[in-house]
């Protein structure tokens, strides 16, 4: 991998809204023909570093090349080698597919017979072309998604960036979604993805970065963080009622390494999860609360955020 | 050529929208066409327009020259057969029994011309007043009387302005001046002036040649000279409408993320906010086309020569397209922006004169109110343009307008810019 060239390289990237320091002091590379994803709770500051790269907003300080033009002195250069895939759905309801796809190629410099031919290519990859001659504001919120990645990928970027592009759809069409993303990979295309599931993270990515308040808390393939827990098993208990003093409790077993409540769910980072189960059922029975649900996880990237930040990634 | 991608999708866009349709043409024509079927209705049942003037001529000839009067002239100016339709003058040698009559209800205008005002004439301070005494609660007849006697004394004091500078160059020259010469220099310009404001009275310039003056003679002066500028208003205070919502576009790209998305083109904000502008600056042009067309077609109104309207057309498709762009760049979402900006056109429509271009005479200050509105400075010019006047009277307010609405995109164009920084 190491001999691969650098698609993107951020250093030390800030951005600052009055008071609110959106992103603070990111410093990332991708590699050519990597899927790197940003993994982040809301308001973490993924899209506004989305919004840095792809020359949207200008940084507060710091600095970004993407293959070798910088956001700063090339944004021109920038956003013609980048594909981006807004986290809204951002096209024309009025017009049908095949005609906002035509409109967006031609934004950027496409035309004539190579310009149909890319359109039909991107509906043939986002499975729209049955339905290309509909209003697009008459698609399924799936559809929709699809058509808003095809309108990214026209003009053949070299690195596409899709900001959580899977949200609110149904299995089928995240499915699809992610297809085509791992065929825009074996294109030797560079992807950067932000999400805030795990699972779709681990799945793509051949490295992720994990990103809460504008920080980087960690980055490294998926088995690299997975190894920062260690041995430690996460484990997901619902209980009866508001748990008072027994979450103190818990946190003082020494196999416990860390507890943390929303909404009447713990999540715990246990060493050897088996023995302490039994100790966590009696101490709840003692101040006569129960759990009504529980669920033990191997070691994967939510236990790496909760060991990281002491908080649940979702929820 | 992608700017122009961007143009003609907002132009569909707009013209796909009913209620820009709406404003764009049916509602100026609704406008402007009902009081024009209203008064052409009334001009059908003539007698009760017809106004009943008793001219009282009082003045005196100098004992010299016997045979000129300028009490005279005037009297003939207001029995001329073209006001025939509209003034029935009677003569009278009792200033105060017209006056009676006019309070009695049996006249409606009474104008009263002094003794002195032929000797008035010959002396460089000299001074006397016509006086003109109507029942208050007429405005349309004695309006039109007080229009001839004002232009026949604008045309005396041109004719003192003559006979002076005859005296004066001809006294450089060493030659003897006597009031004969004065006279003959008054008399000469008399006619000058006479047969200028008999022109204007038709609504035509003697300096230009409008061609056909036939039509000028079938379509009655009086209405043309009414429906023309109230078009003119219906014109421009919609235009100013129609740039308002077709700017709402931004707003609406804003709202669904395509502005955005635009944005993140390699295309540059600049080049993206001109194909949105100029596609506000056609629909625009292509409102006043047609209503221009539509004034001729069905009022029979003469717009005046090809460049001045053309220069005012493009002035107001300017400024109404900056204006509406400015509007919409303090606006947050398309509901807030759909009643703020219909009150702003509105008022400022109002305080630009747009709807009293057919009231005779507004206080001064209101006319100098109408020239803080852009919609007052593209009004200035059609008016101009209407009126015959030259290319430059008619071409400054709209260049005026053309750079205000240029001043109002740059406002736009930064206010759009910080949002997103
Ligand atoms: N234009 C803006 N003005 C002010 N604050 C902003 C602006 N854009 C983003 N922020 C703030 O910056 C922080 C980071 O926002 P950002 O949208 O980058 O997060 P995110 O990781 O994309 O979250 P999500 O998963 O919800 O999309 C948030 O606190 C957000 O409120
Ligand atoms: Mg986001």
């Amino acid at each position: 991998m190491s001999n691969h060239p650098t698609a993107i390289h951020v250093q030390d990237l800030r951005k600052s809204y009055g008071n609110l320091a959106a992103v603070q002091g990111l410093t990332f590379s991708v590699r050519q023909g990597e899927i790197f994803s940003l993994l982040g709770p809301n308001g973490a500051g993924k899209s506004t570093t989305i919004a840095i790269l792809s020359c949207l907003v200008p940084p507060t300080a710091g600095d970004a090349t993407l293959m070798g033009h910088s956001i700063r002195s090339r944004p021109g250069a920038v956003k013609q080698v980048i594909g981006v895939v807004p986290q809204e759905i951002a096209l024309y309801e009025d017009l049908s597919a095949r005609q906002n796809l035509l409109f967006w190629g031609r934004m950027y410099g496409l035309k004539g017979d190579p310009l149909r031919r890319r359109v039909d290519e991107v509906l043939e990859l986002v499975a729209l072309g049955e339905r290309q001659n509909d209003r697009a504001g008459q698609y399924s919120g799936g559809m929709q998604r699809r058509l808003n990645i095809a309108i990214a990928l026209l003009h053949e970027p070299q690195i596409v960036i899709l900001d959580e592009p899977t949200v609110g759809i149904d299995p089928q069409s995240r499915r699809r979604i992610l297809d085509s993303i791992q065929e825009l990979k074996r294109c030797g295309v560079t992807i950067l993805y932000t999400t805030h599931y795990m699972e779709e993270a681990q799945e793509l990515s051949d490295r992720i970065a994990i990103l809460d308040h504008g920080r980087m808390i960690a980055q490294g393939t998926h088995a690299e963080l997975v190894g920062m827990v260690g041995e430690l098993s996460r484990i997901r208990l619902t209980l009866s009622r508001k748990p008072s003093g027994l979450l103190d409790l818990w946190r003082m077993l020494a196999s416990v390494h860390s507890v943390s409540e929303e909404n009447g769910t713990v999540s715990l980072l246990v060493r050897d999860s088996a023995r302490v189960l039994p100790t966590l059922f009696e101490s709840a029975a003692r101040e006569t609360i129960q759990i009504t649900a529980m669920e033990v996880q191997e070691p994967d990237l939510e236990a790496v955020f909760l060991h990281l930040t002491g908080k649940a990634l979702r929820d | 050529m992608n700017i122009l991608t961007i143009t003609f999708k907002d132009l569909a866009d707009s013209l796909r929208k009913p209620l820009v349709l709406a404003f764009m043409l049916v509602l100026p024509l609704l406008q402007a066409g009902l009081p024009y079927l209203a008064f052409n209705g009334l001009a059908g049942g003539l007698d009760v327009q017809i106004t009943r003037v008793l001219v009282v001529d009082l003045d005196q000839p100098n004992p010299a020259y016997p045979e000129f009067r300028a009490g005279e002239l005037l009297t003939a100016m207001l029995a001329d057969e073209q006001l025939a339709n509209l003034l029935e003058v009677t003569l009278s040698d009792d200033a105060y029994a017209a006056r009676r009559m006019v309070e009695a209800g049996q006249a409606d205008v009474a104008v009263i011309i002094p003794p002195e005002l032929t000797a008035s004439l010959f002396e460089p301070e000299g001074r006397a007043a016509v006086s003109i005494y109507h029942d208050p609660t007429l405005t349309l007849g004695p309006g039109i009387v007080r229009d001839v006697v004002v232009n026949f004394l604008d045309g005396f004091a041109g004719a003192l302005i003559a006979a002076d500078l005859t005296t004066l160059q001809l006294e450089a020259l060493g030659q003897q001046v006597t009031d004969r010469t004065r006279q003959e220099a008054m008399q000469r310009y008399g006619t000058w002036a006479q047969s200028v404001g008999e022109s204007l009275s038709r609504g035509v310039h003697p300096a230009i040649d409008y061609g056909d003056p036939v039509e000028v003679h079938q379509t009655g002066s009086l209405m043309k000279a009414i429906v023309g500028p109230m078009m003119a208003g219906m014109l421009v205070f919609f235009a100013f409408f129609v740039g308002a919502f077709a700017a709402q576009s931004l707003l609406r790209e804003d709202e669904q993320g395509t502005l955005k998305r635009l944005f993140r083109t390699p295309l540059s904000r600049g080049r993206i906010l001109t194909g949105k502008f100029l596609a506000v600056v056609i629909l625009l042009l292509l409102q006043t086309v047609l209503l221009l067309g539509f004034g001729s077609l069905l009022f029979g109104i003469h717009w005046g020569a090809a460049l001045p309207v053309a220069v005012n057309g493009l002035g107001l498709a300017l400024s109404a397209a900056g204006f509406g762009i400015m509007l919409i760049s303090f606006m947050r979402t398309s509901r807030q922006a759909f009643l703020v900006m219909g009150g702003a056109v509105i008022l400022t429509g109002m305080a630009g004169g747009t709807m009293t271009t057919t009231f005779a005479s507004l206080p001064a200050a209101f006319r100098l109110l109408n020239l803080f509105t852009p919609q007052g400075w593209v009004l200035r010019g059609f008016e101009a343009a209407l009126q015959g006047r030259a290319l430059l009277e008619a071409a400054v307010p709209a260049l005026v307008a053309a750079a205000t609405g240029l001043a109002f995109l740059l406002v736009g164009w930064h206010n759009l810019n910080r949002r997103y920084s």
